[in-house]
């Protein structure tokens, strides 16, 4: 327990507990925005964390998500807005039980279930993590290779809308990540004579643009008129709340479960769970019926809500085991950590458990933070929420432009935020997820890092994927994750009447 | 209003497929130049190969999926964008540039400044609130990034 005394000193750094504070606030104002998603305040974020520890640097993502996912809560509450894609699945409930006067009790649910989706996202974390860090010390350069490619089968295979681009958005990310030297022959690859570009696309100006300037590009295409705020009345709603969790703790069971699962799984977030947690409990509820309809229903506000959260947490199991991303947001984290030189994996849980520590309790303080900031917020969230656009977009861009600069102090930089906000506007716009893309761009060198290292130690002797046991297994996986699409295709054809649900 | 993922009419998968089924000719073609392993094997040329080949596989599967998908009715993600909104994020875009141009010759206060009122202003916002809204926040990206977090930012005549 040695090193849980050192993560708990960690944790008394005055610097540590202001950057908690800051990205707290950060991330509420933030979330409570429609449009501006926990993704964007990932990249706006990072340039100011590129500077920090690695531990305050993951502090500060790790508050300022589990505040924001929240906060994209109290839009959807008060103006049907989403204030981040995690609370799309229902925004509709949410919205109708606030006409209906029941906005308190509404908000009152989802902060509850979001602390509480939030720590048993982090408990799964704490407990799946080891055990999965124990198993992958065996992996070598040809596991690592599978589990990469598995990372990025399962990213295709779960975006949304269609999955042939979804393919295309990963190989976009793919493509971006082969720019510079290469790793067998230090090559220049497209580079052009361009010899800033020898280091590769950089990372962090490429998720500013891609997720900050993209957002200002379609808001300024189509801006969002002044919005009409329903006002609350917040008397008697810890009461209520409690009250409501206790009746559905079916739903907020199962929200928990579904949500821990999908966050877990590489390149599907908090928005995807909402979405599958809010399904399920439709299907297994017996006011099924009235959800999204009418008064809308506090149900799926227990089990999605408390969804995203969790997944939000449970997001850093593959990333920390295995430095697979579970969703964008650990996927920027993971690329600002590669970075500054901490290569998370097995070895990570041996040589630096204080900073394991410190994370699993940031987790819990983070949320447990939530409580009271998460309070305020729905207190203040009038005014949150009148917050006017054409100031905040302005503000947006000049953050992308001296966040990006601030990393190498260049221009490059910016040009790349610049060319890859274009990128991201036009893929969005024509129905191409942006998390493939990114999950390309950070598992691209590791697929071809540890290829190219198997074949060259082997002498090109391809059989090794194929014939050790983890490796075999690894591809079995991958060819089911593959399959999938079709075998549930398959299975809604004969079962026609369930496919509606 | 339900948010579902928007179905996108068939225009933009023609023209995506198209894309990056060329983008992928092109570097399958390019991958050619690159040198091979001492012992003969692909080496840099493979991955972004692979990759490529890839890219024309999946383009020319979009693009057949949008001929194929006839009369499907989708509702247009363009809809609702007027021509002021296109120049709108041509400003945006073009205010970028101009910095990039401008920072190292005006300094970092000026043109950011200028940038900031100039977009609050496109965007519609009153001029007394953009001028107050630009000072703050170029005051405050000033402090944190150049005093606090020591980022040299472009100086210009004026400081």
């Amino acid at each position: 327990m040695g090193d849980l005394a050192t993560a708990l000193g960690m944790l008394a750094d005055p610097t540590l507990v202001l950057v908690v504070l800051a990205s707290a606030v950060y991330g509420l104002f933030i979330g409570a925005i429609p449009g501006l998603s926990a993704t964007l305040a990932t990249a706006l974020l990072v340039p100011f964390v590129f500077f920090l520890d690695p531990l305050p640097a993951m502090a500060a993502v790790i508050t300022m998500s589990a505040m924001a996912i929240f906060a994209g809560d109290l839009p959807s509450a008060l103006v049907r807005m989403p204030g981040t894609p995690a609370s799309a699945a229902y925004t509709e409930d949410a919205y109708l039980q606030t006409r209906a006067g029941h906005g308190a009790r509404a908000l009152g649910v989802a902060l509850l279930g979001s602390v509480i989706g939030g720590i048993v996202g982090a408990v799964v974390l704490m407990v799946a993590a080891p055990l999965l860090a124990e198993f992958a010390l065996q992996f070598t350069s040809y596991e690592y290779f599978w589990v990469a490619v598995l990372g990025l089968t399962a990213s295709v295979v779960i975006s949304e809308g269609s999955q042939v681009k979804g393919a295309i958005s990963l190989l976009i990310g793919l493509l971006l990540a082969t720019v510079g030297i290469d790793i067998a022959l230090g090559y220049a690859r497209f580079t052009f004579g361009n010899v800033d570009l020898l280091q590769g696309i950089s990372f962090i100006p490429a998720m500013i643009g891609l997720f900050g300037l993209s957002e200002v590009l379609r808001n300024a295409m189509r801006p969002s008129g002044p919005v009409e705020v329903i006002r609350l009345r917040t008397q008697g709603m810890f009461r209520e709340t409690v009250h409501t969790l206790r009746r559905y703790w079916r739903g907020m069971v199962s929200g928990n479960a579904i949500g821990s699962w999908i966050g877990a799984l590489p390149g599907a977030g908090g928005d995807i769970a909402a979405w599958v947690s809010y399904a399920a409990t439709k299907n297994a509820s017996k006011e099924g019926h009235l959800f999204g309809k009418g008064e809308g229903h506090v149900e799926p506000i227990v089990s999605a809500g408390s969804a995203n959260n969790a997944a939000l947490a449970s997001a850093y199991v593959p990333t920390l085991v295995f430095g697979i991303p579970g969703d964008t947001i650990t996927a920027i984290l993971l690329g600002v950590l590669l970075v500054k030189g901490v290569q998370p994996g097995p070895e990570l849980f041996n040589s630096n458990a204080p900073l394991l520590y410190g994370v699993y309790l940031i987790f819990i303080l983070a949320n447990l933070l939530l409580i009271p900031l998460g309070y305020l917020a729905i207190k203040g969230s009038s005014w949150l929420l009148r917050v006017p656009t054409s100031v905040l977009m302005p503000v947006i861009v000049a953050f992308c432009v001296v966040g990006s600069f601030s990393i190498n102090n260049g221009y490059l930089e910016i040009v790349i935020m610049l060319t890859l906000g274009v990128l991201g506007y036009l893929l969005e716009r024509s129905g191409f997820p942006l998390a493939p893309v990114v999950l390309g761009l950070v598992l691209g060198p590791i697929v071809e890092k540890n290829f190219m290292q198997s074949v060259i130690k082997t002498n090109w002797d391809l059989s090794q994927f194929l014939t050790r046991p983890i490796s075999a297994v690894l591809l079995v996986v991958t060819v089911l994750v593959l399959g999938y699409p079709f075998l549930r295709g398959l299975v809604r054809r004969r079962r026609p009447v369930d496919a509606s649900g | 209003m339900t948010v579902e993922p928007a179905g996108v009419p068939r225009r933009h998968d023609l023209v995506g497929g198209l894309l990056a089924a060329a983008l992928g000719a092109a570097v399958v073609l390019h991958v050619q130049t690159f040198p091979e392993l001492p012992d003969g094997q692909p080496g840099p040329a493979l991955f972004p190969g692979i990759v490529g080949s890839l890219l024309v596989l999946f383009g020319l599967v979009l693009l057949v999926r949008g001929v194929l998908a006839r009369g499907t009715p989708a509702t247009d993600p363009d809809a609702g964008i007027t021509r002021q909104g296109r120049l709108r994020a041509l400003a945006v875009l073009g205010l970028v540039i101009g910095y990039i141009l401008l920072a190292e010759v005006l300094g970092f206060v000026v043109t950011m400044g200028v940038l900031l009122f100039l977009l609050m202003w496109l965007l519609g916002t009153r001029p007394l609130v953009a001028v107050l809204a630009t000072a703050a926040t170029t005051g405050f990206i000033f402090l944190v990034f150049e005093e606090l977090l020591l980022v040299p930012l472009p100086e210009g005549p004026f400081g």
